[in-house]
C-alpha cells in the first residue's frame, strides 16, 4: 500500500529524514516511533506531499507521489499531529469542503457525515464555526473529514492527542475495522501502550535514521515495547 | 513587570518593523526608514504649517492658551482614533491571558504592562503634533523655563487622559463585541467611520484654520466652559499658572486611576467571559456538491471576510469606488454643468474617467496576502487532491470578484452620466478591469515569491508584508505612469483615443504573460513552500 525508499529530507545540511525505507502493507496498522524531534512529523508530511524531499521514492499502491501526486492524494487522508483547520468555516462546512474536493457525492457525505459525527458525539456542534472548538473536537472533525472520502490509507501524527478516552477507544476500534476491510494505517505515536496493543508492525527511528522495523512481536519478544525503545535510545546515545 | 513590559513594547516594535525571524535584508531596512521618514514628514508638515497659521491670530486676540488647548485637542483626538481598537485588542482579546493569569503575577501588573503598550503608542501620536507645535511656539513666542519645564509635564501626562478614554471605549466596543452576532460587520462598519472621521479631519485641515481663527473667541468661551482639564492644562503652559496645572493634573491622574482600579479589579471578569452568543444546533439538511473550483473560491471569500481588518486593507479601493458612484450620481448635475463648461475637456474625459477607476483599483491589494493568509492551514490545501492551478485560480477570482464590480458599477455610472458612446463606455469599463486583473496577477505572484507564515495575527500579512508594499507601489506607480505618460510624453505622437486603446493593448499583453509565469513559476512555487 505504501512503500518508502530510501527517503532523505534535508534542512539546509541537517538531515530531518536520513535514507529511510520502510512498506506499509494493505490490512496493516503501523506504528512510527519515536522521540521529540526524531523526524516522525518530517517523514508524514514528505509521505503526504506537504513537504518536498531530497532523496528516495514514495509510492501509493504503485504510483509515485512525486510522478502523480493527485492519484495518489486521492487514495489517502493525512491528520497532522496538531488540527489547524479553517477557523472561519463551520465544522459542517469544512466537512462540506473536503467532500467536494474528493467529489464524494450528496448521498455518499450525508450518511457518512451523521455516522462519524454521531459516533464522536460531534453532530449538534457541526453548526459552531471552528473557532469554537476545542482541541479534541477539532480533532474529532479532522478524524471525520479523513474518513469522508474512504480512503484506502490513512496517515496519522499523533492522532490519539487531546481526544477524550472515549474517543481513543472510538478511533482505535475505527482503526481496526478499517483494515480489517482492507485499509492501512501508518500512524506515528508517543503513547507506546497504544502502539503495542493497536499496531501489527512498528518502526523506530532516531535522528531521522530508522534503528529498527518489523512485527511487534519480532521487535518486543518477551519484553515491553518500552523496555524496546529505551534500550535501542540507549544503545544508540553509546554508539 | 519591567520583563512584562519589555515583552509588550518589542513584540509592538518587532511586529512593526520586521516581518521575519531571519535577518531582514538591508533594503527591506532602508525602504522601511524610508516609509517612516515620510510618514513623519508628512504629519510634522501638516500639523506645522496648521500652527504656524493659528499662532500670531491668537496671540492678537490674546488668546495664547488656545494655542495650547488646540494642540492638546489634536493630541487626544488622534492617539484616541489610532489607538482604540489596539486598546481593546490588547485588554480584551491578548491571546496570552491565559498564561499571564496562571503566573504568580497580580492583575494590575498585567494590565499596567499591556497599558504601558498603549502608552508607548500614544507618546508616538502625540509626538507627531506636540513637536511642530512647540518648535512654531519657540520660533515666534519668548519661552522661559519654567514654561518648558510645565510643557513637559503636559506633554508626559496628556496620554493619561487618551488613556483614559480609550480604555472606557475599549470597554464599550469590548462589551458590544460580546453580546452581537455579526462582530466582523459591526467593526468593519466602526472601523469605515473612524476611517472616515480621519479623512474628514485631515482633508478639512485647512478649513478648520479658518474657522479656528474667525471664531477664536467663540471656541475658547466653549472650551473654558465644556473641556474644563484642557483648559487648565493650556492655561498652566501658556500662563505659567500652577494652580491650572494642578486642576489639569488632578484631571489626568484621578480619572486614570479610577478606571485603572475597576479594570484591575474586574480585568479576569472581563477578559475571560465569552460572549452570551447562542450556540448555534446543527440540524440536518440536503447537502450540495460543489465544484473543486468553486467550492475553492467559496472557501476563499469565507476567509477574507472572517476578519475586519483583512477586508479593511485589502479592499480599500474597492469601497472608493462603490461611494464614489454614489458622489457621482448625488453631485450628476454639477458634473454635467462642469463638462458642459469646459468642452476641452471633452475629449480627455474617457481617459479621466479610466484613470480615477484604475487609481481607485490600485487600492485594491487583496490577492497580494492571500497565499500567506494560509498559514498554518497550508497543509490542507497540500495534503489534499487539488489542481494547484485550481488554488491560485480561485485565489484570483476572489480578488477579481470583490473588486471588479465596483469598477463596472464607475463605468456605467460615469457613461451614463457623461452620456458616453458605447465605445467609450465599454473601454471606461475593460480597461479598469484589466488592471484589476494585473493588480491581482501582480500581487498572487509577489506573494507566492515572498510569503510570510510566521505571523501571529492575519494582520500582520495585509499590514506589515512586504508583497503587500510592492503591489501597492507597482500598481500606484502604473496609475502615475498612465496617467502622465500622456501629458508628458505621447501627447504630441497620439490622440487620447489612441492612447487609451495602446493601454488596453499593453494590458493585455501584460496580463497574459503574467498569467503564464502564474501558471508556471507560480505553481512551482506553491509546490515548495
Amino acid at each position: 500500500m505504501l512503500k518508502i525508499e530510501n527517503l532523505t529530507k534535508k534542512y539546509d545540511n541537517y538531515k530531518a529524514v536520513n535514507d529511510l525505507s520502510l512498506h506499509i502493507k494493505k490490512g496493516e496498522i503501523y506504528g512510527f516511533i519515536g522521540h521529540n524531534g526524531a523526524g516522525k512529523t518530517t517523514t508524514l508530511k514528505c509521505i503526504t506531499g506537504i513537504l518536498p524531499f531530497d532523496e528516495g521514492k514514495v509510492f501509493i499502491q504503485g504510483k509515485s507521489i512525486f510522478d502523480k501526486p493527485m492519484e495518489c492524494k486521492a487514495m489517502f487522508a493525512y491528520i497532522p499531529d496538531n488540527p489547524d483547520l479553517y477557523e472561519y468555516l463551520s465544522g459542517i462546512q469544512y466537512l462540506n469542503f473536503v467532500a467536494d474536493i474528493y467529489k464524494v457525492s450528496q448521498k455518499d457525505r450525508e450518511e457518512r457525515i451523521k455516522k462519524y459525527a454521531t459516533t464522536f458525539e460531534l453532530i449538534d456542534d457541526l453548526a459552531q464555526p471552528i473557532s469554537a472548538y476545542s482541541h479534541g473536537m477539532k480533532q474529532k472533525l479532522a478524524i471525520i473529514a479523513a474518513f469522508i472520502h474512504e480512503p484506502k490509507l490513512i496517515i496519522m501524527d499523533e492522532p490519539f492527542v487531546g481526544l477524550d478516552p472515549k474517543a481513543t477507544h472510538l478511533l482505535k476500534e475505527m482503526m481496526k475495522e478499517f483494515c480489517r476491510q482492507g485499509g492501512a494505517i501508518f500512524f506515528s505515536t508517543h503513547i507506546l501502550e497504544v502502539a503495542e496493543k493497536l499496531c501489527d508492525r512498528v518502526a523506530i527511528i532516531k535522528q531521522g535514521k530508522l534503528v529498527v522495523c518489523g512485527s511487534m512481536e519480532e521487535i518486543t519478544q518477551d519484553e515491553s515495547l518500552e523496555s524496546v525503545f529505551l534500550e535501542l535510545e540507549d544503545h544508540e546515545s553509546v554508539n | 513587570m519591567k520583563a512584562l513590559i519589555k515583552i509588550k513594547i518589542l513584540g509592538l516594535l518587532k511586529r512593526t518593523l520586521q516581518s521575519r525571524r531571519t535577518k531582514q535584508s538591508l533594503a527591506r531596512t532602508i525602504l522601511i526608514a524610508l516609509l517612516f521618514v515620510y510618514v513623519i514628514v508628512v504629519f510634522f508638515g501638516m500639523f506645522y504649517v496648521m500652527f504656524d497659521t493659528i499662532i500670531e491670530p491668537f496671540h492678537l486676540l490674546n488668546l495664547d492658551w488656545l494655542y495650547f488647548a488646540i494642540m492638546a485637542i489634536m493630541v487626544v483626538m488622534f492617539s484616541f482614533i489610532g489607538s482604540v481598537f489596539l486598546t481593546e485588542h490588547e485588554l480584551y482579546e491578548a491571546k496570552d491571558n491565559d498564561l499571564l493569569l496562571a503566573m504568580p503575577i497580580s492583575n494590575r501588573e498585567i494590565l499596567l504592562s499591556r497599558l504601558c503598550t498603549i502608552l508607548f503608542l500614544d507618546y508616538i501620536f502625540e509626538l507627531l503634533i506636540v513637536i511642530p507645535a512647540f518648535i512654531v511656539y519657540i520660533r515666534f513666542m519668548a519661552i522661559n523655563i519654567l514654561q518648558i519645564i510645565i510643557f513637559f509635564i503636559v506633554i508626559l501626562t496628556l496620554p493619561l487622559m487618551i488613556l483614559t478614554l480609550t480604555m472606557l471605549m475599549a470597554w464599550l466596543v469590548a462589551s458590544i463585541m460580546k453580546r452581537i452576532r455579526y462582530k466582523n460587520i459591526v467593526t468593519i462598519i466602526l472601523w469605515l467611520l473612524l476611517f472616515g472621521l480621519y479623512m474628514v479631519a485631515v482633508t478639512a485641515i485647512e478649513d478648520y484654520i479658518v474657522v479656528l481663527i474667525q471664531n477664536g473667541q467663540s471656541i475658547a468661551q466653549a472650551i473654558e466652559k465644556s473641556l474644563f482639564p484642557i483648559y487648565h492644562l493650556s492655561l498652566a503652559i501658556s500662563e505659567m499658572n500652577i494652580l491650572s496645572l494642578f486642576v489639569y493634573l488632578l484631571c489626568a491622574f484621578v480619572p486614570f486611576a479610577l478606571a485603572f482600579y475597576i479594570l484591575s479589579i474586574n480585568f479576569i471578569k472581563l477578559t475571560m467571559t465569552k460572549g452570551k452568543e447562542k450556540k448555534r444546533v446543527y440540524k440536518e439538511k440536503p447537502m450540495k456538491e460543489k465544484g473543486i473550483l468553486f467550492s475553492l473560491y467559496i472557501r476563499e471569500l469565507k476567509h477574507f471576510f472572517s476578519n475586519p481588518m483583512v477586508v479593511l486593507n485589502g479592499m480599500v479601493g474597492a469601497i472608493m469606488t462603490v461611494i464614489a458612484c454614489v458622489f457621482i450620481c448625488i453631485y450628476k448635475g454639477d458634473i454635467q454643468s462642469l463638462v458642459a463648461q469646459l468642452p476641452f475637456l471633452d475629449i480627455y474625459l474617457v481617459a479621466i474617467v479610466c484613470i480615477i477607476s484604475i487609481s481607485m483599483g490600485s487600492l485594491n491589494l487583496i490577492s497580494a496576502s492571500l497565499i500567506s493568509l494560509e498559514g498554518r492551514n497550508l497543509w490542507i490545501l497540500k495534503s489534499l487532491p487539488i489542481n494547484e492551478k485550481d488554488i491560485l485560480n480561485a485565489k484570483l477570482l476572489l480578488h477579481l470578484s470583490i473588486c471588479l464590480p465596483g469598477h463596472f458599477l464607475f463605468g456605467i455610472v460615469t457613461s451614463f452620466i457623461l452620456d458616453f458612446s458605447i465605445i467609450n463606455s465599454l473601454i471606461v469599463i475593460i480597461v479598469p478591469a484589466l488592471m484589476t486583473l494585473f493588480v491581482a496577477l501582480s500581487g498572487l505572484l509577489l506573494n507566492l515569491w515572498k510569503p510570510r507564515f510566521d505571523w501571529i495575527n492575519e494582520t500582520m500579512c495585509v499590514k506589515q508584508s512586504l508583497p503587500v508594499f510592492l503591489s501597492m507601489l507597482i500598481a500606484m506607480s502604473l496609475a502615475f505612469v498612465i496617467g502622465f505618460g500622456y501629458l508628458e510624453i505621447f501627447n504630441d505622437v497620439m490622440s487620447m483615443r489612441s492612447y487609451i486603446y495602446a493601454v488596453f493593448v499593453v494590458f493585455v499583453i501584460l496580463n497574459v504573460t503574467l498569467y503564464h509565469l502564474l501558471m508556471s513559476y507560480g505553481i512551482k512555487k506553491w509546490k515548495s513552500l
